[in-house]
């Protein structure tokens, strides 16, 4: 079971459910030489080990974790619940079940239902510009939750939230600040994407054509000469961050082998270095694409990238397991688990 | 007349609220008119400007503003308005009324004004009369009737058939019987006001005269009676096409009238049957009232007329989505065998508009309809239908006849749809019917049929159908070198102009600097040193555009590239050449240069395409070798070049086998 829930938590938070099919296999993940965990193609260091369990100690730390089963400062309480939320499962931790850690994690569901329940389904902070955002986010983490957590109303919470997303979608195919079809951006056309095929993968039905328009939108923000991504199509500056965001939606939506796709992996490679330290802007956001994308990219370039990312996460978390950036310790913390933790996923369900 | 002013002479009567009570019942203390919402302090400000600007279609605005608005800070300047012996009784008559409505009672010293030596005074009192004055107004009003002038009569009748409704007959039957010359607005507000039978129908006949119409809605604007509607339907159903200032009063009063009024009084004039009905009810459908209620009976009121406008007029009424079409459907489809081509398109376009319709399937038979429009309007439904509706693998023969058109704009249209709703399946018989088009000499058939093969085919056979096109599908290309802003890198020599070696390696650089917008955090114009070696592609645009950006390592932008194709003949010929590229090329053939262009953008399009076209170069036999320079400063970047014998048939320069 623990295994299980492994594989699909990488379906979920890593975004790559496209590639989870009936016919998966339990992984297995064996002991190598020093102490390493070999799991699936990359090696989980023994320091890496240490700072992923750090930091879901310091989520699950009484005070660190609110009441009502919420992390955050209370600007952005469902992003970082949801991606604290999905750091647990990344390890195969079940809600309800598994001691301290299973209660966290259904205290965390139960916040996410309950935002639904008061706000007619919505999950994001209404009139906050990061409204969409948190609740793609809270949809891809609840959909990844249905199954797993004991609490009926996973179910309804999905479906009315998947439901939103469906009718906000605009004429481009793409998604905006607000639950409403008006204008669309990259970044939150993304989140919604990957929301809607996990949601899909768990079950829910989403319509060929939504993801076909929203594919399309996202495809429209390339730039011609670079293959780097725009936030808009033809409009501002080309970025690593929504380039990482767009790659990794073309690639969840089985667009692997499109120049698009393929011409954007490109730009990350041959984008400066400057992307692997400390400080660079919308680290979290930018890696949590990225390492994935990268992933899909091939065993080569997956083994030239994870080594310099995860040292300087790893170089970043705080005595306490936290780790900063700009959306809250939590957020940081979450992202940063779900960023080195990616070896977790396990051969041969994801075939590159 | 001045357009602003006609504005406000239509708005001022509603500045009184509509109101409704029986002749003998006492007379009510006037509720307070509706009000607008509160306007801005600085409107107000401006207003009272206006009012004393001594202007009179400045100051009529600025009274209709007060009373809109119930600007109690307006009365005062109203109140001096009216009093100004020096301004003209017209707008003085205004300030009246508006100082009237501000107070919600007749203004002080009323009497002085009802028996004013100016007639527009006197009229202007009649019509405060028709909401304020209480149980005086009566007596007042009979003086007003024997008014020595026609329009203070006329106001007074008017006034009275608002006060006294149906009792008022007695007193407007004998001023608007046929014959009379009464002024129509103040004619038509009694009338209506009066509301009888025999009064709306002198009122239907007074509004059927279009010199008198204008005036007519003027006089009925405010009057929101259910039985005014059709008398207003029966006016347009009358009306000349050719009045379209009279049109659009209409529709601007209808647009002011209670929706649920609307509705009915169409269905009434659905019902009544009869071309010119059935035309005006779904014309005002169509622009004011989409009921889906009315949907029904206007399709069944359809099916009796032959009048191809009306039918049209229908057609279009019931093609608009919140008419909700499909549950029109079999009446739409039955449209396609109609006489007349014009409905057949009109048909196509409606069916286009319901939901869940498979076009493919009703539309087969019109593939092979004998008019073009028909046709053209058939293919271009089917462009906007999910491709998952299409005939998968026999989509070539459902468009055999109008891929075989003798109309071009038809046959490209056609193919058009292949590139649409085609599959891997179609792309053989496509390519047996249409490779003939990639081989012949119309360049517009030939990029419509190579877009549809390009749409269908599988990616590693795009070379065929680009080589079947004259275009040079197989490049080793090499790239990328510095360029800069200036396009310096154009003159550079880089190792590939010395001496070509597809082993070899060169150490380059470049820069993030160009990309279009900029690139976020990725540094500036420092150059970048990277190892840059030849690579083999095939063209895989149907147009032939070799893309240098997206075949050679990032960014593309401020960026020099090499790409090199040989070409084989049996024996020498001369060869005619079109080169094009985005930004500029220079192409060597066989050792020597033969063209080079740059481009400047294109204003419209900001695109930067060169082109040499007509170049007659000499082939050798055996292998020939162009090397292209292309440069890119920003955005697109491509190169393409094409081979035509000197008819303009394309010529298949495949590489020499290895």
């Amino acid at each position: 079971m623990k295994l299980f829930r492994i594989t699909n938590i990488y379906v979920a938070t890593l975004l790559v459910a496209t590639f989870l099919t009936a016919s998966l296999q339990p992984a297995k993940a064996q002991d190598g030489p020093a102490g390493e965990q070999i799991v699936g193609v990359a090696r989980l260091t023994p320091e890496v080990r240490a700072s992923i369990t750090k930091g879901l100690d310091y989520l699950a730390k009484e005070g660190v974790q609110k009441a009502d089963g919420s992390w955050g400062s209370g600007q952005y309480d469902v992003a970082e619940t949801s991606l604290g939320l999905m750091a647990f499962m990344l390890k195969g931790h079940v809600p309800g079940r598994g001691g301290r850690y299973g209660v966290v994690m259904e205290n965390a569901i139960t916040y996410l239902i309950n935002k639904g329940r008061s706000q007619r389904g919505f999950l994001g902070t209404p009139n906050n510009h990061a409204g969409m955002y948190e609740h793609g986010l809270a949809v891809l983490a609840l959909s990844e939750a249905w199954g797993q957590s004991k609490n009926p109303a996973v179910g309804t919470a999905l479906r009315a939230g998947v439901d939103i997303i469906l009718r906000a979608q605009n004429y481009q195919g793409g998604w905006r600040y607000t639950p409403e079809p008006t204008d669309a951006d990259l970044s939150m056309t993304v989140m919604q994407l990957v929301a809607l095929n996990s949601a899909r993968e768990s079950g829910i039905q989403v319509p060929d054509t939504t993801m076909e328009k929203a594919t399309k939108y996202v495809i429209s923000c390339q730039d011609e000469s670079s293959g780097g991504f725009r936030y808009m199509p033809g409009n501002g500056e080309v970025g690593f961050a929504r380039s990482a965001a767009g790659v990794m939606s073309l690639i969840m939506t089985g667009q692997r082998n499109h120049k698009s796709t393929q011409r954007g992996l490109a730009f990350l490679k041959a984008y400066p270095d400057k992307k692997f330290e400390k400080g660079y802007p919308r680290f979290h956001y930018a890696h949590y694409y990225a390492i994935q994308a990268m992933y899909q990219a091939g065993e080569a370039d997956f083994q030239a990238w994870y080594p310099k990312i995860a040292a300087t996460v790893v170089s970043m978390q705080a005595p306490d397991g936290s780790w900063s950036g700009e959306g809250g310790a939590a957020y940081a913390t979450g992202a940063s688990i779900l960023i080195i933790g990616v070896p977790y996923r396990f051969l041969p369900i994801y075939q590159r | 007349m001045h357009f602003r002013l006609k504005l406000i002479l239509l708005a001022l009567p509603l500045a009184g609220p509509a109101l409704s009570f029986a002749a003998d019942a006492p007379v009510p203390a006037a509720p307070a008119p509706a009000v607008a919402p509160v306007p801005a302090p600085t409107g107000v400000g401006r207003m009272l400007q206006q009012l004393e600007s001594g202007d009179w279609i400045l100051q009529a605005e600025a009274l209709h503003y007060f009373a809109k608005h119930r600007v109690m800070d307006g009365a005062r300047a109203t109140g001096a308005l009216l009093a100004n012996e020096k301004a003209g009784p017209w707008i003085r008559g205004r300030a009246l009324v508006t100082l009237s409505a501000l107070e919600n009672k007749v203004p002080a010293e009323f009497e002085k004004w009802l028996s004013h030596a100016k007639p527009e005074l006197r009229a202007a009192a009649a019509e405060v009369l028709e909401v304020q004055g209480g149980d005086q107004a009566a007596a007042w009003l009979q003086t007003l009737l024997k008014d020595a002038d026609e329009t203070v009569r006329y106001q007074a009748a008017a006034t009275h058939a608002r006060r006294s409704k149906e009792a008022a007959w007695a007193v407007v039957d004998p001023l608007t019987a046929e014959g009379t010359r009464s002024p129509a607005r103040l004619a038509a507000r009694a009338l209506a006001w009066t509301g009888t039978d025999a009064a709306l129908q002198r009122l239907g006949v007074l509004m059927a005269k279009p010199d008198q119409l204008s005036k007519c809605l003027q006089g009925i604007r405010d009057i929101l009676s259910p039985k005014i509607v059709p008398l207003i339907l029966a006016a347009r159903a009358v009306l000349p096409d050719g009045e379209e200032r009279l049109h659009g009063l209409i529709l601007t009063d209808l647009q002011l009238r209670d929706k649920k009024d609307l509705v009915a009084g169409l269905g009434k004039f659905i019902e009544a049957g009869g071309d010119q009905n059935i035309r005006t009810a779904a014309r005002v459908m169509t622009l004011l009232a989409p009921a889906p209620e009315l949907g029904e009976p206007l399709r069944n009121a359809l099916t009796k007329v032959m009048d191809t406008k009306t039918i049209e007029a229908g057609m279009i009424a019931l093609g608009i989505p919140a008419i909700e079409p499909a549950r029109h459907l079999e009446f739409f489809t039955k449209q396609l065998g109609h006489a007349d081509p014009a409905i057949r398109a009109l048909a196509i376009r409606c069916l286009a508009h319901c939901e869940g319709v498979n076009l493919f399937e009703i539309l087969h038979p019109k593939m092979a309809d004998e008019n073009v429009p028909v046709v053209t309007a058939a293919l271009g439904a089917l462009l906007r239908s999910p491709p998952a509706n299409a005939p998968r693998g026999t989509l070539v023969t459902y468009l055999q006849a109008p891929i075989g058109s003798a109309d071009n704009t038809v046959r490209a249209l056609a193919n058009e749809v292949l590139a649409h709703a085609g599959s891997s399946d179609d792309y053989q018989p496509a390519l047996a019917t249409l490779s003939g088009l990639l081989k012949g000499k119309d360049d517009n058939l030939r990029s419509s049929a190579a877009k549809a093969l390009g749409e269908l085919a599988p990616s590693g056979e795009i070379g065929d159908l680009v080589s079947m096109q004259g275009y040079l599908a197989k490049w080793t290309i090499i790239g990328t070198f510095l360029n800069d802003d200036k396009n310096s890198g154009f003159q550079e020599v880089f190792p590939p102009e010395k001496a070509i070696d597809f082993e070899a390696k060169y150490q380059a650089k470049f820069v993030w600097a160009g990309v279009q917008g900029g690139v976020e955090g990725a540094g500036d114009a420092k150059p970048i040193d990277r190892e840059v070696a030849w690579t083999k592609v095939s063209v895989d645009q149907a147009d032939g555009r070799l893309l240098m950006a997206a075949n050679l390592p990032p960014p593309g932008s401020l960026s020099v590239g090499y790409a090199v194709a040989d070409a084989a003949l049996e024996k020498e010929r001369e060869v005619t050449l079109t080169i094009d590229g985005d930004d500029g090329f220079r192409v060597w053939l066989n050792g020597a240069v033969i063209a080079e262009q740059m481009a400047t953008p294109d204003p419209k399009t900001k695109l930067t395409v060169a082109s040499v076209p007509g170049l007659k170069v000499k082939l050798k036999q055996g292998s020939n070798r162009f090397l292209v320079k292309s440069s890119n400063i920003t955005g697109p970047w491509w190169v393409r070049v094409r081979a035509t014998d000197a008819d303009g048939n394309p010529l298949d320069l495949r590489a020499p086998k290895q």
